[in-house]
């Protein structure tokens, strides 16, 4: 069944990554291409890029940031942000990411999205819609001051039934309204083919209340492409009932994944406790995706003997070696000289029986416990390790 | 070396990038010479079937393919690269259905609209495998709107299930394509290309 996902959003300028609460304060919080391999590793789903940076030096670290991300890792990412052009989205595209969210830039230039998914696939156009209720005809407006988000006294008495959703879009971090329903402006981006919708209430975002799920919902009923639900989640109930009340087929935060607030395979396994499709792995390919590996890609296996704590041998596994040995408990390694898979004791009737595993501090070694028939060693020794080299004396 | 096929359209980044992470050295070619001194070869693909096939085709393409499967050596179609492999698909292209590869024999049809479904189908689903070639219960990451109807059961490496149980991978002899991204579907996607890849070198 298809799982709902979830996805980090990482702010990043002059391409570190940074999160603001409300898109206001800031604070520096790492190197974009770890972030984004913890992220893989703990079992996001998704990437989002926003870049946030002002200037146009801050801006060429994008491509670069892309190209390095893409490199190392192979799930799914976005890039949104200053994102104005064909030419900006064929670079990106170029560069690695899979998708690129247009936000102020559709906003402007409708069209551009039409260009963009005619050109490159609605699979990777993106349009970040971002939303405030609008109150007795007048929209919530964001301040400088983060803490306070207000009603505007002075904006202009527009009839509410401009507004039939009671939403409506606004850009530039919530401070330009629009005069666009956000409903009517999510089907007007899917007819010119938006290929998902990046919604995100900014009265919500920053204040962990909870996703707006009202409007999350009448624009996923409204349209027939994948709306992701953001700005709001401070709790494990709030995801939950974002999809579920909101029908949001995807669920985006950034502060609490970033600071450890919410961890994801925490957040997976209750949504899953309360019978959301999520995605899991199996628990020998995270171990296997947890570990550093040599050039080779490889993996050094060290045996010791159970019952008299010998050290036996050392060889390489790779990820079929792994896999056999933990599923067989027998020990399997990768033959670096034939190259293949090789099952310890398969000629010489010497198999390794599995007992315990270990993992090195560093997570580059795996040590294991045998129970060793006949000899270890190819030489008939009992270990491998049966010569022993002199060390000089100390000279005073 | 692996060749990934280079017909003008969708992102081809990712594969070779996947490849380099898991240690194999591809080429991104259009050139028929190279794709058939290949000793892997890689046909991705991603937008729409008619356009790709014109492209493909126009380029004399598809008779490499052909011509490429016929020495044996091992071949991967992703995503619309899988679905090109078929005979017809139903996704139209000024107003006629499209003719595929006829590589294996079925056709290409659009998810069905009236079950509420979100089409394209975006997102990670699980497979269900009918070998040892895939991981059974895996999540894999998927983009699309078609998916193929296979006319030979035995040809159905795994299916998946959005709204109905499909084919979502299929292998015959050096024949192997998915319908989901390997190259986007993180450890399992890496796991699936490596053991495809590693059939091309030589030594091993």
């Amino acid at each position: 069944m298809l799982s709902k996902r979830i996805i980090p959003c990482l702010d990043v300028k002059n391409g570190r990554v940074v999160k603001g609460t409300n898109f206001i304060s800031l604070r520096d919080a790492g190197d974009p291409v770890e972030c984004a391999k913890a992220y893989n590793e703990a079992g996001a789903d998704e990437l989002v890029f926003l870049d946030i940076s002002a200037t146009v030096e801050g801006r060429g670290t994008v491509v670069d940031m892309v190209k390095r991300v893409a490199e190392q890792v192979f799930i799914p990412f976005t890039v949104g942000g200053g994102i104005r052009s064909v030419e900006d989205i064929r670079e990106i595209l170029n560069a690695g990411a899979d998708k690129i969210s247009l936000n102020s830039a559709a906003v402007k230039d409708p069209e551009l999205v039409r260009r963009a998914s005619e050109k490159f696939g609605s699979q990777c156009v993106v349009v970040a819609i971002d939303v405030r209720e609008r109150t007795g005809g007048k929209i919530r407006i964001a301040s400088t001051d983060a803490s306070f988000s207000g009603i505007d006294e002075t904006a202009s008495e527009e009839d509410n039934s401009k507004f039939p959703s009671g939403y409506e879009v606004v850009v530039a971090g919530g401070t330009k309204p629009t005069g666009l329903d956000a409903v009517e402006w999510a089907r007007k981006v899917e007819a010119l083919g938006a290929g998902e919708i990046l919604l995100t209430s900014l009265d919500r975002d920053g204040t962990k209340s909870g996703f707006d799920n009202v409007i999350t919902r009448a624009i996923a009923d409204a349209v027939s492409i994948p709306v992701i639900a953001s700005g709001g989640a401070g709790k494990l109930e709030d995801f939950y009932d974002g999809i579920v009340d909101g029908g949001a087929d995807a669920v985006l935060a950034a502060s609490l994944f970033h600071f450890g607030e919410i961890q994801i395979p925490e957040l997976k396994a209750y949504l899953s406790g309360r019978g959301i499709p999520v995605r899991t792995m199996s628990s020998t390919l995270s171990l296997w995706q947890s570990l550093k590996k040599d050039p080779q890609g490889l993996v050094p296996a060290i045996v010791v003997e159970d019952s008299t704590k010998d050290v036996l041998m050392l060889a390489y596994m790779d990820y079929e070696a792994l896999e056999k040995t933990l599923e067989t408990k027998l020990m399997h390694y990768h033959s670096r000289s034939r190259n293949e898979l090789w099952k310890k004791g398969e000629t010489s009737g010497h198999f390794q029986h599995v007992k315990k595993v270990m993992l090195d501090c560093d997570r580059d070694t795996l040590l294991f416990y045998c129970d060793q028939d006949g000899a270890a060693c190819h030489t008939g020794n009992h270990t491998c390790f049966y010569t022993e080299v002199t060390v000089p004396e100390e000279k005073k | 070396m692996i060749a990934i096929i280079d017909y003008g359209m969708g992102n081809l980044g990712s594969v070779q990038k996947a490849l380099a992470f898991l240690g194999y050295e591809s080429d991104i070619t259009n050139d028929p010479s190279r794709v058939m001194a290949a000793d892997g070869v890689i046909l991705p693909g991603v937008g729409a079937i008619g356009a790709a096939m014109e492209a493909l085709n126009g380029k004399g393409l598809d008779k490499v393919v052909h011509e490429y499967i016929d020495t044996g050596r091992p071949f991967l179609g992703i995503c619309l690269g899988m679905q090109m492999l078929f005979d017809t698909s139903e996704e139209s292209f000024g107003g006629e259905p499209v003719q595929g590869l006829s590589v294996l024999p079925g056709k290409v049809v659009r998810f069905p609209a009236d079950m509420g479904l979100k089409v394209p189908q975006i997102g990670w689903n699980d497979l269900s495998s009918r070998n040892e070639i895939l991981p059974q219960g895996e999540y894999v990451y998927f983009v699309h709107s078609y998916y193929c109807v296979p006319e030979r059961e035995e040809d159905i490496a795994a299916t998946t299930t959005y709204g109905r149980e499909y084919c979502c991978s299929v292998k015959r002899d050096n024949v192997f394509a998915c319908q989901f991204h390997p190259e986007k579907s993180g450890e399992v996607g890496l796991r699936i290309l490596d053991r495809w890849a590693r059939q091309t070198r030589k030594d091993g």
